[in-house]
């Protein structure tokens, strides 16, 4: 039984890898073939809840994902509206990962597909990411929960799951409702066609393999267990070697597409990605797959993730790429923005703070 | 015999482990939830105390199920 855990994990884990290499040979931007942050942050852009203009189009792999969740579990019979966990809570936690991941430059997926492309940054990020992780099971191990959920009306939980036919078609005419980015990584798009297929299939596989790219940290730190683990694994080993095939292999810390090299923003955005997700019970990617099955906080949280994302780019929060001197490894521009560092240690003080509002000082010996 | 429970919190795992605990069942273990019993990525608690509905779960337990072979046999549930 725990081998076919494994085996799930693994081959979602691969999907994963393949998916963020290839997408990225098809269009989609530098080490982005797949970035649920940025993904949701451009689906935002499209939305015109923010107006960077670099920044907007409706992904359709967030679609494909939610929606490839959501049908699996329809057809497993595992759809199941379930909510009321602390949602304004889980809101904020949502908003303020996407903070971490946008003064980072990327999610917990797009930091293992840095990773794999030899973008040092990342591997630097990964040391914040699993920081982040290990400060969030301090706080499971004294007792922190948001709170358990309830049954609720299967049509909560169907609601952003069915909203994605709605957003794919008007994605399909290119509505101009829209709005579509002309240059920079908005305009960078794999054929949407592609992009849902592989997204949809990718959507099915996390659902059934249950992959979490905090989850996978946790339960090594904390029970020991690999099983989720082999999934980041997987996504890193897979996208290395296509990676290599591909030629789009660079080891360094500099000229990394859509990336910094302030290592010390880059470990605590990611700090705040990891504790946010260990304190919300998984990582953005699992937030997707959760809302689809019906799960309401997480719909709550990716809401959380949107909204945090809107905020970023209009209040400056949102990093930018290095700038180079011509010819050099000399940075002129791009990187973090004072007011992203400052709402980085901000999102680190709130969520500690809600660590130890929601912590429950003494486990219940006797039944409640 | 063999049971695992399923929780709809960490803390809710955390506390029957030592519920468990208090009642002797030393070999009380906590492990991630089977991808079969649970869709969130939680945790569960493995333990071969005999199931008492009325000292082990609480408002946070999900389900309680005996391990016959490699079948799950659901034997409490607070769904």
């Amino acid at each position: 039984m725990k081998k076919k855990n494994i085996i799930a994990v693994v081959v979602t884990g691969v999907l994963l890898g393949f998916a963020g290499v290839f997408l990225m040979t098809k269009g989609n931007p530098g080490n982005m073939g797949f970035c649920i942050a940025c993904f949701l942050r451009d689906t935002a852009g499209a939305l015109k809840l923010h107006t960077a203009p670099v920044v907007q189009y409706v992904r359709p792999e967030i679609i494909g994902f939610i929606f490839g969740s959501f049908l699996i579990s329809l057809i497993t019979r595992e759809f199941r509206a379930r909510g009321g966990s602390s949602p304004l809570t889980r809101f904020f936690l949502g908003f303020m990962v996407m903070i971490g991941a946008l003064v980072f430059l990327g999610c917990p997926l797009r930091m293992v597909l840095r990773m794999a492309a030899g973008d040092l940054n990342a591997w630097i990020g990964l040391v914040g990411f699993v920081g982040g992780i290990f400060i969030g099971t301090l706080f499971l191990r004294k007792g922190f929960s948001l709170g358990r959920t309830y049954e609720k009306n299967p049509l909560e939980g169907a609601l952003i799951p069915v909203l994605q036919i709605p957003l794919f078609i008007m994605l399909a005419v290119s509505s101009p409702l829209l709005a579509f980015s002309e240059k920079g990584p908005g305009s960078m798009h794999a054929s949407i066609w592609i992009s849902i297929a592989l997204s949809l299939v990718i959507g099915i596989a996390a659902q059934r393999s249950r992959i979490c790219q905090a989850g996978g940290f946790r339960d090594l730190i904390m029970l020991k267990d690999f099983h989720l683990f082999w999934g980041n694994a997987a996504i890193l080993g897979v996208a290395l070697v296509y990676n290599l095939i591909n030629k789009s292999f660079t080891l360094s810390l500099y000229h990394q597409p859509v990336a910094h090299s302030q290592w010390v923003w880059n470990i605590l955005g990611m700090v705040v990605v990891g504790l946010g997700s260990v304190l919300l019970g998984g990582c953005p990617m699992r937030q997707l797959v959760l809302t689809g099955t019906g799960n309401v906080d997480s719909g709550i949280t990716v809401l959380g993730l949107i909204a945090g994302a809107a905020f970023a780019h209009n209040f400056g929060l949102a990093s930018g790429p290095d700038a180079y001197e011509e010819g050099t490894n000399v940075v002129t521009g791009g990187g973090t923005t004072p007011n992203g560092r400052i709402a980085v240690i901000v999102c680190l003080v709130i969520m500690l703070v809600i660590g130890i509002a929601y912590t429950k000082k003494n486990l219940k010996s006797k039944k409640a | 015999m063999h049971y695992i429970a399923t929780f709809y919190t960490h803390f809710g795992a955390l506390s029957f482990l030592k519920r468990l605990r208090d009642l002797g069942d030393s070999e009380a273990a906590m492990m991630p939830a089977p991808r079969r019993l649970s869709v969130s990525c939680g945790s569960a608690v493995r333990f071969s105390l005999d199931f008492d509905e009325t000292t082990m779960p609480d408002d946070d337990t999900e389900s309680v199920y005996r391990i016959e072979k490699d079948e799950y046999i659901e034997v409490f549930s607070n769904r």
